[in-house]
């Protein structure tokens, strides 16, 4: 072996691809093993997005008022609107509490109540004040804490890597390949076990409260390998997205709180769900908002609401929401102490994602045939532990519970099997990525491309969603993939190709968009985050099973033979707030 | 214990100490200086003959040498922090340091000389 | 909301073509609400695709996107250009070795972090659930949990620049963070690591990193606090 390629050339047990919570809390619990475990980044571990998450971390520790799992679990199941696979949500919320515990010994400075305990607000959808927090910066301590302790046991990391292709061959994972953003250059990562924990893919929309880095590269990457993506057409918008930005405005505001309110300054929640306000789950509420604005209510009769936060007074806010009254001052220049903040609904969260188990195994098919040696976890699987709506705070726990639940089944195979020899030409794949873009004849670039599917995915797969408008997205996502056929892009030098990495990343985009409309347009019903105004009602006869779609011969083939796990105990109900 | 940056063979806690309370020392002396020079003279001019009138008093070289000492002291080592941040070697930091304290040595000595003259010259 | 024409003076550099950083000028139209990623974005989405420099969260928390605007280190995500006028200066942070345009090499940013022990060291038996923790041993670091490691701090540091071994304030005040966390049992560890030259002591309380500080946590007065806890464990 050439010394170059011996460089580039790396053997390591546990290879996870993602810095976020799911990925550094598994990585933790490999390298805690003994065995090797390294992280793979398209950014620093702490530029990741879990950061960004804002309100809390659910956990039923009963600190501030009576609680218990079974209410965690049911609130969960009926937030879903029972798309969620009950087992899963029941090794769930029995593992939260460990979780939480976790964290604090970790170190997470958790805002504490007058006796010294962990702090908990009340969240949407959650009957209980649930939601463990630190301030409104909730996410970024989990992610720099956990940061930290995958520091003390030694993971290593591979910041700043972009994975292009997956090394996969009779359904056994074999490792991956990816390019060193920094220095340019493809890597082979050779692994026993490989995690998928890439977060969601809002990116497609423009209105958004993701990250730039949020683009859907697990799920396209597993799309490209051949297998299959589950209820991709599940994506949350949140209801309170600082206006025109997108950027979140955590649901801990509401939690405190705060209102929303209308053009004629009415708590319209009233109309909506009477009995939990403001405080109802993300679907519910950012319908609401979308039908104000579209009936002419929105503030001015423009597309925006107001979040008011002036009742809590300065102390609360800048004691309990320092962050959000930073974002509404700095972004649009209103002081939240003394002014209503303009909002909208903002793609925030993916439900679906890669098919997996409870052991966090990435499956097949609708029988749950296992792929050997790949997992996943966090926001880029789908278990479904959030069905068809995530509740708030949820996410975080999902990220670090499934993220340590897949640390302890990746070091149990690594242990039992040995590497699986690499395919033949392992760098194909990635290699032809990137000489196509640079070495191609066309004349397209890659943002207006992006721009204009980004804006269309907003204006046609927002909250209310219709066959004729869905129809159009379809064309327009097809017209664009042809048009990305005939990309390149301007710099051709191998360090730091900024243009490279967004080309690649628009692949992606392009990519599972039309898993996402082809899913919504055959859903012919409304659930959860997925709402039709041609199929207003939810459909349990029919459509009370998941969405499996793969890419075949260049066309999206969809099954719903996986049903959904329903316990005796927790049959679907109407679902009223 | 984690060694594996470039520590510097003495840690600086000490002096950053000793900078503090000369610092304090400083302040109290210069307190002490205003007021023995410009307010219990009421209004008379602060010129050669006061100065020589003041020198037999016993505690005005006291004050005196005191207020040489940390001065000097505090001078100098905040100047060599100073230096320390912009030279990395071995042999430069040795030239500073030894520049410093030779500078150090020399103003103590002239400036020693200076009160005992001053003391001995009102004691004639 | 209107469009106006700014003005706009990057700091390239290209590895492989550039001898040494040069300076190129765009013209831009922009919204004047635009913050200085999105003017960033336009140049390299519509003029020049081979600009590089960092970007993620676009909100404030993920720390990619410090850079110097007109010799202020700001986050390109959060600041408005209305703060700067229509002529803009934009380079790296400085006291980096620069890969490419705004790109800084960070790892021995980060490399100083792990130096101080950067993770909760308990040497008691866990508790079944959580440590006790009153609110007021909380506020003693509440503030400091904010740090993004955005790099912003030291960047600006005078004394960063011509020493590369001092830890710097962002790993300082790492240090201090868990040196005065009720629940820690590393001080002693982490007090000895910090008591020296090119640590602590080599902070001259400019209050650069103060003012760099995105976040506006109080790092001077923290790294104060710590030079005299390193004195009173020494005494």
């Amino acid at each position: 072996m050439k010394i170059e390629e011996a460089r580039n050339h790396h053997t390591i047990d546990a290879v996870i691809v993602g810095a976020g919570l799911a990925g550094l809390r598994a990585a933790l619990e490999v390298a805690k093993s003994g065995l090797s475990a390294a992280v793979i980044s398209k950014v620093y571990p702490t530029r990741s997005h879990s950061g960004g998450a804002q309100g809390g971390i659910a956990a039923a520790l009963a600190n501030v008022s009576e609680d218990s799992l079974e209410a965690h679990m049911f609130d969960t199941i009926k937030g879903s609107d029972y798309l969620a696979d009950q087992d899963i949500i029941e090794r769930f919320v029995n593992e939260a509490l460990k979780t939480v515990y976790e964290f604090e010994h970790m170190g997470v400075p958790f805002s504490r109540t007058a006796d010294g305990r962990i702090n908990q607000r009340p969240f949407g959808g959650h009957s209980a004040p649930r939601a463990c927090f630190a301030q409104d910066i909730t996410g970024h301590v989990l992610l720099h804490t956990l940061y930290e302790q995958c520091l003390r046991h030694n993971v290593l990391f591979f910041n700043e890597f972009q994975v292009l292709s997956l090394l996969l061959q009779d359904d056994v994972s074999r490792g991956l390949v990816a390019w060193d953003i920094r220095a340019g250059g493809l890597h082979i990562f050779h692994a026993r076990a490989v995690l998928l924990a890439t977060g969601g893919y809002g990116r497609a929309w423009k209105v958004t409260s993701n990250a730039h880095a949020n683009t859907g590269d697990g799920v396209a990457l597993v799309l490209d390998a051949g297998l299959p993506l589950e209820d991709m057409e599940f994506v949350q918008f949140h209801p309170t997205g600082l206006y025109k930005h997108g950027i979140l405005l955590s649901e801990a505001a509401r939690g405190e709180g705060a209102y929303i309110v209308n053009d004629k300054n009415e708590r319209f929640m009233k109309t909506y769900a009477a009995a939990k306000m403001e405080l109802a789950p993300r679907d519910v509420v950012s319908r609401a908002e979308q039908t104000e604005i579209n009936e002419g209510r929105g503030i001015g009769g423009r597309d925006y609401v107001y979040l008011d936060l002036r009742h809590l007074g300065q102390q609360k806010i800048l004691e309990r929401l320092p962050q959000i009254y930073d974002l509404a001052l700095n972004y649009l220049k209103v002081d939240a102490i003394k002014e209503p903040v303009p909002i909208q609904p903002t793609a925030h969260y993916s439900m679906g994602g890669i098919p997996a188990n409870v052991r966090t195994e990435v499956i097949k098919d609708g029988k749950g045939t296992v792929i050997r040696g790949l997992y996943t976890a966090g926001e880029t699987s789908c278990l479904s532990l959030h069905g068809a709506n995530r509740l708030g705070t949820n996410s975080l726990q999902d990220a670090a519970t499934f993220g340590r639940i897949a640390g302890i089944h990746m070091t149990e195979f690594c242990r039992e099997n040995g590497f699986a020899e690499l395919p033949a030409k392992p760098l194909d794949v990635a290699q032809g990525k990137i000489d196509r873009l640079w070495s191609g004849q066309g004349k397209e670039r890659h943002a207006p491309i992006r721009e204009m599917l980004q804006v269309n995915m907003t204006q046609t797969m927002g909250v209310f969603r219709n066959q004729d408008e869905m129809l159009k997205m379809l064309a327009v996502i097809k017209e664009l993939q042809e048009r990305y056929r005939r990309v390149t892009v301007d710099d051709r030098g191998a360090a730091f190709n900024l243009d490279l990495i967004e080309a690649l990343e628009l692949e992606n985009l392009l990519s599972f968009s039309e898993v996402i409309v082809e899913g919504a347009l055959a859903r012919k019903e409304s659930r959860g985050a997925h709402f039709r105004s041609d199929f207003p009602k939810r459909n349990d006869g029919e459509w009370l099973r998941h969405t499996l779609a793969w890419r075949r011969n260049g066309k999206i083939v969809l099954d719903f033979s996986k049903g959904v796990v329903i316990y005796p105990q927790y049959q679907p109900q109407e679902r009223k707030y | 214990m984690n060694k594996d940056f470039k520590q510097t063979s003495r840690s600086g806690s000490l002096a950053w100490l000793l900078q503090r309370i000369s610092a304090v020392i400083l302040f109290i002396l210069l307190l002490l200086h205003f007021v023995t020079y410009h307010f219990l003279g009421k209004g008379q001019a602060v010129d050669y003959h006061w100065v020589v009138s003041k020198a037999g008093n016993w505690w005005f070289p006291l004050l005196q040498f005191a207020f040489l000492l940390t001065a000097l002291y505090h001078g100098l080592n905040g100047v060599w922090s100073v230096l320390e941040d912009y030279t990395s070697s071995r042999s430069w930091r040795l030239l500073w340091y030894s520049l410093l304290l030779t500078v150090g040595v020399v103003l103590l000595f002239v400036g020693t000389l200076t009160i005992i003259k001053l003391y001995t010259l009102q004691a004639a | 909301m209107a469009m106006i024409d700014i003005r706009v003076k990057i700091l390239r550099y290209q590895p492989g073509q550039d001898a040494k950083p040069r300076w190129q000028v765009f013209a831009v139209k922009v919204e004047d609400e635009s913050t200085i990623l999105d003017v960033l974005n336009e140049i390299h989405w519509q003029h020049d695709g081979t600009l590089a420099y960092r970007r993620s969260c676009r909100s404030s928390i993920c720390g990619s996107c410090a850079m110097k605007v007109n010799g202020r280190n700001v986050l390109a995500c959060e600041t408005p250009i209305h703060r700067f006028g229509t002529k803009l200066k934009i380079e790296p942070l400085s006291g980096f070795e620069i890969i490419k345009d705004l790109v800084v090499d960070l790892d021995p940013f980060f490399e100083k972090l792990k130096r101080i022990k950067p993770y909760l060291i308990v040497d008691r038996p866990m508790p079944d659930k959580e440590f006790v923790q009153s609110p007021q041993q909380l506020e003693q670091i509440g503030e400091s949990t904010l740090c993004i490691l955005c790099a912003a701090c030291s960047a600006a540091c005078p004394s960063s620049w011509p020493n590369s071994d001092y830890l710097g304030p962002a790993a300082l005040l790492k240090a201090y963070r868990f040196v005065f966390d009720s629940r820690d049992d590393g001080a002693d560890d982490r007090l000895e690591i910090v008591n020296d030259k090119n640590g602590v002591w080599r902070c001259h309380t400019i209050f650069n990193c103060m003012e760099a500080c995105p976040k506006k946590i109080k790092i001077t007065e923290y790294l104060s606090r710590l030079k005299l806890k390193v004195v009173e464990n020494s005494l």
